[in-house]
């Protein structure tokens, strides 16, 4: 007896299922196999979802889109914030990873780089002191 | 949906991360990376010659010292090739997965971007011609 629909692997079906969640709390995300998830799913962009004092790995670059939002967080270790920009020097972005209309709430970021618009580097630039700083005299990290 | 996973996991776990020549192979840059970082091959992918190989993000390559390019097709690149090129803003490359001494011959790259000095940033502007999305 043929089935008709054929069956997911447990591996995508585990992947479609990181897709389908809106909300990551006290874990660490792996950024680059949350992108595979989605693009391998047909959605190329990461939209709509909030992380909660998660730990974010790379190495990856996040081209940061239309409403992102970082609120606590620790975007990285860098003596330098500039360290952690990279500037796009075309219109489109390829190979960077873009998250839109994401709340990131007191997250920390390990081997991540952000990438965007002039407007959004210049934030960044100055949020990631501040930030950082922020979260140091919290007491610490998350997840 | 696509029609091809990204990353598929079998052919990455089937790279030796240490071999110095690569042949015909499809696979993630991340994953070869971390492959190489954990069989100690330290935080730089070194001394490698990649021929007719299909070599995928989502990831950006950190180019330094001593990297050809040699008949490469860099991918979609929507028309112009400024499109996977990333100037960073400070001295270091966080966030990018950094390649010395290799050599990429007839390769493709899917989803990769590329970071590195202005020199070479330039060249690569000057000199690649760009990929119409259709053609991929």
């Amino acid at each position: 007896m043929t089935e008709d629909t054929p069956k997911m692997s447990p591996a995508e079906a585990a992947g479609r299922a990181m897709v389908a969640r809106t909300s990551f709390e006290k874990e660490a995300v792996w950024l680059p196999v949350l992108a595979v998830n989605h693009w391998n799913a047909g959605e190329m962009v990461i939209a709509g979802k909030t992380f909660t004092d998660c730990v974010i790995e790379g190495p990856a670059v996040m081209a940061v889109m239309n409403g992102t939002t970082f609120d606590g967080c620790n975007m990285g270790a860098a003596a330098n914030p500039r360290n952690l920009l990279l500037k796009p020097l075309g219109e489109k972005i390829v190979g960077a990873i873009g998250m839109a209309d994401c709340r990131f709430v007191r997250c920390r970021f390990a081997q991540v780089a952000f990438t965007g618009s002039d407007e959004l580097l210049a934030d960044l630039e100055s949020g990631i002191v501040a930030g950082n700083s922020a979260m140091e005299q919290a007491g610490g990290g998350a997840a | 949906m696509t029609d091809q996973p990204i990353s598929p996991d079998a052919a990455s776990r089937a790279l030796d991360p240490r071999a110095t020549e690569f042949r015909g192979s499809r696979f993630g840059l991340l994953d070869l990376y971390r492959a190489s970082m954990q069989a100690g091959g330290g935080a730089v992918i070194e001394g490698r010659t990649f021929t007719d190989c299909t070599i995928e993000g989502p990831a950006v390559m950190l180019v330094l010292e001593n990297v050809f390019f040699d008949r490469t097709n860099f991918g979609p690149t929507g028309g112009d090739m400024r499109n996977m090129l990333f100037r960073p803003l400070g001295d270091m490359g966080i966030g990018a997965i950094p390649v010395r001494n290799c050599t990429f011959t007839n390769c493709r790259f899917l989803t990769l971007g590329i970071t590195g000095n202005d020199e070479l940033l330039d060249m690569l502007i000057a000199q690649v011609k760009t990929v119409d999305d259709s053609q991929n």
